[in-house]
């Protein structure tokens, strides 16, 4: 789900409109999955992603935060052409990549503090790590995710 | 310490003093890698903070249920990574990056797991 819903901004790079309706999409299917676990069954034999997504939620009992943490990030994602500090990265590394260790983790049933903390600074760790090894990706793209502050502001030439 | 309106812009100049890179600069790099060497500066303070982060991480392994940490491994490649990134100066446009062994990555992956490590 993680590939499907990272590779949307990719994907609709020309149309930003598309984008934000296939997060709602997203959205809307991950509240049917837990508001009403019956039509969400129905729902979910669309794709063999979704009927996954449903067993694992309901086996583990996942927390809806945490894929709403991740739709978030993606979809303020769209709006944003860089990010201004390395702060903002963080966060964004934290809703994104720490989310899914949060989910990783509640599916492993663990449920301890220690853990959550380790996750919160791997989940940063691994964010930023693969926002620098996507950098000449994202360059071919005409984005930039460096930082701007970090970044002299340009005189252009 | 109150940053004044236009703080924001005072650090911004600074930085630029600092690194001096510019979007277009970086967005050429993509065509021609050994542009790439311009950002380095930045990539690298990124590097940094994702490296403590790492390390933080590491830190907690202790105190972290044995259970728990095969969720972290993701961790082995994002370590391995930012080691090879250092190994090329902090070029995130190195094409050496691109090519990475998955026999490594799987045989590192496999170490940290048998070891309970992540």
């Amino acid at each position: 789900m993680n590939a499907e819903v990272a590779s949307i901004k990719d994907s609709v790079r020309s149309n930003h409109l598309t984008g934000k309706i296939r997060l709602q999409w997203w959205r809307e299917r991950i509240y049917a999955l837990y508001e009403s676990p019956s039509s969400g069954d129905e729902a979910s034999r669309e794709t063999l992603l979704l009927r996954e997504l449903a067993r694992a939620v309901q086996q583990h009992g996942l927390t809806r935060r945490w894929f709403e943490r991740l739709l978030d990030a993606r979809d303020q994602d769209l709006d944003v052409e860089q990010p201004r500090s390395l702060a903002e990265l963080e966060s964004y590394a934290d809703k994104t990549a720490a989310s899914l260790l949060y989910l990783t983790l509640e599916c492993l049933g663990v449920r301890d503090t220690a853990a959550d903390r380790a996750a919160h600074h791997a989940g940063m760790a691994i964010g930023l790590a693969t926002l620098l090894r996507g950098t000449p990706f994202h360059a071919l793209r005409q984005q930039v995710y460096l930082p701007e502050e970090l970044m002299h502001q340009v005189s252009r030439r | 310490l109150i940053v004044p309106r236009g703080g924001e812009a005072l650090t911004d100049s600074r930085a630029g003093e600092q690194h001096g890179v510019s979007l277009l600069e970086v967005l050429a790099a993509a065509e021609n890698p050994e542009d790439g060497a311009k950002a380095a500066p930045v990539v690298f303070a990124v590097a940094c903070r994702a490296m403590e982060h790492l390390r933080e991480a590491r830190t907690l392994a202790k105190d972290v249920p044995k259970q728990a940490r095969p969720a972290l491994l993701p961790l082995v490649s994002t370590s391995m990574f930012l080691d090879e990134l250092e190994k090329v100066n902090f070029n995130a446009f190195d094409p050496r990056l691109q090519q990475r062994s998955m026999l490594d990555l799987h045989f590192q992956v496999l170490k940290h797991y048998f070891l309970r490590k992540y």
